[in-house]
């Protein structure tokens, strides 16, 4: 095992470096560059030229790329553009909100996915069944946005049970309990569309290991229900899911952009965004690459649980 | 929406001079039913103001930068505001007021020589006086040669600064400029802290800049915590006496409508509410909604390089055909004036003497005849074998200027115009209509004034190849009458120069003026002492007080 | 003749009916079958795939799939208690530990993810009360029983690092190790191969031996009913065609069913060019004929026998057999 994870993580430096490559020339290709971006006219002609110089906008791209490699595997990410600050100070700043977010929702998501989706199994063609299928079509297909625009008109405004947004309540010293509380409506509706995908995949994982004939053995032995489900049926049932879930990580940073703008949540997600409409090369290249790097460990991820769950397996 | 670096408005931040001596007639253009200088009086006004509280503004912006030789965006700017005090400043009348100076400056005949007398009680936060030497210490950065800011050109003009005596500075120029009064309002930077940092690195100081702004405004720079809030508390000793409010705090939001949302929960005093969502605030109970004209004017921008805009006949009749009344009525609900010329209202050089267009399809369709255009097959007109259609341009994500291009749409068919609506993304936008590409046919923006009527920037030819002249409007008359009406110190004089311009201006057409909007502010019930100002969201904080 | 046998049989199922039902309408899969089974004693049930013989065994147990299935009549009379009327909580006690049960296929009937050791003690902490290393301990002598001389290795193991017939020992290890009184083999040798078959076998003979318990071995293999089985129950279409004695069953079989089925088993010395088989297919639950259900395939149909259906008739000492012809030979 530990030599195939070694493997695995010498052919993530390709990966990752082929990505910068990409991305960085994408990045550069689309039009617009940092020093219009403002449609100043006190800020002169030879004031922006020599603002695109101190960039190093002027070199060619290759040099650009190398230079920038350089300082990345140095631990230097550069400096914001628009902010004039070291781009790992902005994101170190930032990735523990949306981290937080990202774990708070993924942990929701499965505290109610798994046991409906098992319940569903069990009870397949119940009225529940259909129920939480219905519940997790209209998840699936309700918009991001849309659910917490409705969430924060309902909750926050109206009933005023929960805040409008930010991370803590202005000025108040630090409280858990606090922050749980800005942390419910973000958290649940980031895990919303993810919930009702993990429903669904636990639905049909379980339903195929019920069916299995070692469950029936299980029973034969005079087990209870709940201990044949549970100790039989569930771990093998989640093999599966445990994998999706892995890869389901990574597109948890795209999903918070919404809900970090509307829930005026300091993460990177809205920081992204905002880099990539004022063209802040550096912050968007450090951020791609966290994503890149996120997204090949949610891999690797999902192979170490595949490989620890499921003892046919062996690397 | 973008809000980062004021993106749907372009700023043009120099200050311009009213010469309060010649009772310049400032025009008020206010519109709001309670506008006095001291507008927002709660019932109680006669209990005096109430000291103490926390005033909650929400932004989606987030600044950047407390240096005002540095700053661009206007997120910047509103903390400036509350932290630093300039010489003089800009009233909502745009009128020139003395601040830490004592009084407005004596200038030498010749107007080359400005000397301004310092108020003798003016602290920085952390108990140091200010002297002219901090003064002469802020104003030679400018022309110094390591200067990286962005203000690089703005005192070209500036010969020297010295210090007379320890509370007398005197500016002098190479040539007389109006312009100058309004230029003197930056913040003074205290010598004592900066005096020994090389200028060349002064851009990215962020000791100073970012981490412990130390200026001699009401308020001082307490904390920021970024992506939530940042917040700035009383200045004991500010030199206009102690502000009523104990703290300002800037809370950070998504975007605009989560600020409006901390409106309505009463968790904010005080935001900006953008044209749109005007209606949904007006309908929240007890919150006061403040309006005043717009220090702006929006328009539709012939590029002058297309041979379908080149005949000045052609182009009034764009404007004919187009109704602005109904643009303004329908899609801005009435929050603006239709305008006739590059200039606003509120501008002491402001001049509606000029030509005309207003809504006549058969004036239109006259002068495009004449210009010799007649009606195609399918009811598009065609010259020499060319259609006359073309593409309207605006930036992605601005609803009213969507609606805009739809309309002009619509209003340019009925002469057999066909225009094609696009948007694209503000960056894209940008790169596409500026030098050197100018790839564009007509675009829907606006012009956020300066204070100072100098047309220079937008109109003179010479601005074609590297400035904002993207229409490459070339006028030898204009130019000759832009050419110098900075140097006109005398107010009367430079409006009638001025006149002319804008009269040349609405005649040629090279925009079709669409209207001056209205900016609107939401306040808070309990909000008072508040003065809104067309240019400044931030204006004499520290007369702010919140009813208890 | 038979074997001596208690006085009272251990497991006596009357009049069992059972039945599936699939959109609404009703399958009897398991139609009014009876039979009894003494302590150490092995009921062999034999029939084609569809006869019904699983369900019925699944039905003693009753594991049968709700929804879908459920027992409509009869009784399981096992050790003085109706199974059919016991509450669900106290089938736990029997399952496993009173009445044991393997399968067929053993890679399958075992858990992937659990070890040897922790499936067969979870049976013994279960029903045994035995801690976590009283009962691992256990389940190394068990497996020892059953002929693994490693077997405390084996008990760290995991099913897909085992043979077929290493896991069908295993199968067994888990099934005898609560003493139950009552084996029920489902075709527990059809998925090995024949070598291994033989050592299966044996080890069920002596097992039964040691532990004295009844079995009920299920299959359609006429071979391995020879060897193990001292009385037979031959079934068809979800009916008991034929019941007797092993020997008598070979000896003298009476139901064209059954006679069939002997003649299908090959023998060496059988010098046909072609094989013997039944013509036809078993009917299927929702298209059973109206009268005798063997009535589609039998070489000595009468018209009778479209018509109606026949009982269980007597034709010897603890024979019997549900044939028409058999009523016309009484007469």
């Amino acid at each position: 095992m530990f030599n195939y994870l070694l493997r695995r993580l010498i052919t993530v430096i390709p990966i990752l470096l082929g990505i910068s490559i990409i991305s960085f020339a994408i990045m550069q290709a689309a039009p617009g560059n940092p020093a219009v971006m403002t449609m100043d006219p006190t800020i002169s002609a030879e004031a922006r030229a020599r603002q695109l110089e101190a960039l190093g906008l002027n070199d060619p791209i290759p040099v650009q790329y190398v230079k920038w490699l350089s300082g990345v595997v140095r631990g230097d990410f550069g400096l914001s553009y628009t902010q004039r600050r070291p781009v790992m100070e902005m994101i170190l700043e930032r990735l523990p909100n949306t981290l937080l977010l990202m774990l708070v929702a993924t942990i929701l998501a499965m505290l109610v996915s798994i046991p409906i989706g098992i319940y569903q199994a069990r009870k397949r063609g119940s009225a529940l069944d259909y129920g939480a299928t219905v519940f997790s079509f209209a998840g699936l297909a309700m918009p991001n946005f849309w659910l917490a625009m409705m969430l924060i008109m309902l909750l926050s405004v109206q009933m005023g049970w929960f805040p409008v947004g930010g991370v803590s309540t202005l000025g108040a010293d630090f409280s858990i309990l606090d922050r749980l509380h800005h942390l419910i409506l973000p958290a649940l509706v980031l895990a919303t569309s993810d919930m009702a995908a993990l429903t669904r995949y636990t639905r049909s994982s379980m339903i195929d290991v019920l069916n299995q004939d070692y469950i029936r053995t299980a029973r034969a032995k005079g087990l209870v229900e709940r201990t044949v489900v549970y100790r039989h049926g569930l771990r093998n049932g989640l093999i599966p899911i445990v994998t999706i879930f892995a890869l389901m990580l990574p597109t948890m940073i795209g999903g918070s952009v919404i809900v970090e703008t509307i829930f005026s949540w300091p993460g990177i997600g809205r920081m992204f965004i905002s880099a990539v409409f004022e063209r802040d090369y550096p912050v968007i290249m450090a951020i791609t690459m966290i994503a890149a790097v996120l997204t090949v460990i949610g891999n690797l991820i999902a192979d170490i649980c595949y490989a620890l769950l499921d003892p046919r397996i062996e690397y | 929406m973008q809000t980062q670096l004021g993106n749907w408005r372009m700023v043009l931040p120099a200050a311009a001079l009213a010469l309060a001596a010649c009772g310049g007639g400032a025009d008020q253009a206010n519109t709001t039913t309670n506008n006095q200088a001291e507008s927002v009086q709660s019932s109680e006004a006669s209990t005096g103001p109430a000291q103490g509280g926390n005033f909650v503004i929400a932004t989606p912006g987030e600044p950047i930068t407390f240096n005002e030789l540095y700053y661009q965006d206007s997120a910047s700017g509103d903390v400036i505001s509350m932290i630093h005090a300039g010489l003089i400043y800009i009233d909502e009348s745009f009128e020139v007021q003395p601040f830490i100076a004592r009084e407005l400056p004596t200038i030498s005949d010749d107007g080359l020589q400005w000397t301004y007398h310092l108020r003798e009680d003016v602290k920085f936060h952390d108990g140091e006086q200010l002297t002219a030497e901090d003064v002469v210490f802020t104003y030679s950065i400018f022309n110094h040669p390591d200067y990286s800011g962005p203000r690089v050109s703005d005192f070209e003009l500036l010969d020297s600064v010295v210090a007379l005596d320890p509370f007398t500075v005197q500016f002098t120029l190479t040539e007389p400029s109006a312009k100058f009064a309004t230029q003197a309002g930056y913040g003074i930077l205290p010598k004592h802290i900066l005096g020994e940092v090389p200028v060349a690195e002064l851009g990215d100081y962020r000791a100073y800049n970012v981490e412990r702004p130390i200026g001699a405004g009401p308020f001082k720079f307490d904390s920021w915590t970024r992506g939530q809030n940042l917040v700035v508390r009383a200045f004991d000793d500010f030199f206009l006496g102690r502000p009523h409010l104990d703290s300002i705090t800037t809370r950070f939001v998504g975007d605009q409508n989560a600020a409006i949302l901390l409106l309505q929960t009463g968790q904010a005093d005080y935001v900006i509410v953008p044209i749109n969502e005007v209606e949904t605030v007006r309908a929240i109970p007890n919150v006061q909604l403040e309006s005043t004209l717009a220090l702006r004017y929006d328009y539709i921008g012939w590029n002058m390089r297309n041979p379908l805009f080149q005949d000045r006949r052609v182009r009034q009749a764009l404007t004919h055909a187009i109704d602005r009344q109904e643009i303004v009525e329908t899609i801005l609900n009435d929050n603006a004036t239709v305008a006739h010329a590059p200039v606003s209202p509120l501008s002491w050089a402001y001049n509606d003497n000029v030509p005309q267009f207003n809504y006549d399809v058969e004036r239109a369709k006259e002068l495009l005849a004449e210009a010799g255009w007649v009606p195609g097959p399918d009811g598009i007109l065609v010259k020499d074998g060319k259609r006359f259609s073309f593409e309207m341009l605006s930036n992605d994500g601005n609803v009213v200027r969507r609606d805009i291009g739809v309309i002009a749409q619509q209003y340019l068919r009925q002469v057999g115009i066909e225009v094609r609506p696009a948007q694209m993304e503000w960056g894209a936008f940008i790169e596409r209509i500026s030098p050197p590409n100018y790839n564009f046919d007509s675009v829907v923006l606006a012009w956020g004034l300066a204070i100072d009527p100098d047309p220079q920037a937008i109109w003179h030819s010479s601005e074609i190849e590297q400035g904002l002249n993207q229409i490459s409007y070339s006028n030898p008359v204009v130019d000759a009458l832009i050419d110098g009406n900075v140097s006109i110190m005398d107010q009367a004089e430079r409006a009638e120069r001025l006149g002319k311009v804008w009269y040349a201006l609405a005649e040629d057409q090279p925009y079709t003026f669409l209207y001056y909007p209205q900016v609107f502010a939401g306040l808070s019930p309990r909000v008072n002492g508040f003065t809104q100002h067309a240019r400044v969201d931030v204006f004499k904080p520290y007369q702010w007080w919140l009813a208890q | 003749m038979l074997e001596p046998k208690q006085y009272r049989p251990l497991l006596s199922v009357n009049n069992l009916r059972t039945s599936f039902f699939r959109k609404g309408v009703e399958l009897p899969v398991v139609d009014d079958v009876s039979f009894e089974v003494s302590s150490g004693e092995t009921l062999a049930i034999v029939g084609e795939s569809g006869s019904g013989k699983s369900v019925t065994s699944l039905s003693v147990m009753r594991l049968i799939p709700s929804p879908g299935g459920r027992i409509m009549g009869g009784e399981v009379l096992f050790d003085g208690m109706d199974l059919t009327m016991l509450p669900e909580k106290r089938m736990y006690d029997v399952r496993g530990n009173e009445i044991a049960m393997i399968f067929q296929d053993p890679m399958s009937s075992l858990n992937p993810v659990l070890t040897i050791g922790e499936q067969i003690a979870e049976s013994l902490r279960l029903h045994k009360g035995l801690s976590k290393g009283k009962a691992m301990h256990k389940a190394i002598e068990i497996l020892r029983t059953v002929g693994f001389a490693r077997a405390a290795e084996i008990v760290n193991e995991y099913p897909h690092q085992l043979s077929g017939g290493m896991r069908q020992r295993v199968m067994i290890a888990m099934a005898m190790s609560c003493n139950p009184k009552l084996l029920i083999a489902d075709e527990p040798t059809t998925a090995l191969d024949v070598t291994v078959q033989a050592q299966i076998l044996d080890l069920m003979q002596n097992l039964k031996k040691e532990f004295n318990s009844a079995i009920i071995l299920i299959t359609h293999d006429l071979g391995v009913v020879a060897e193990l089985a001292d009385k037979v129950i031959v079934m068809y279409a979800g009916k008991v065609v034929e019941q007797a004695s092993v020997r008598e069953l070979f000896n003298n079989p009476q139901h064209p069913y059954t006679r069939g089925l002997m003649q299908s088993v090959p023998k060496l010395d059988q010098d046909e060019d072609r094989l013997f088989s039944i013509g036809g297919n078993v009917p299927t639950p929702d298209n059973f004929p109206k009268g005798c259900r063997f009535c589609t395939r039998c070489p000595q149909v009468m018209p009778k026998c479209h018509q109606q259906q026949p009982e269980l008739i007597k034709v010897g000492d603890n024979h019997l057999s549900r044939c028409f012809l058999h009523e016309a030979a009484d007469v």
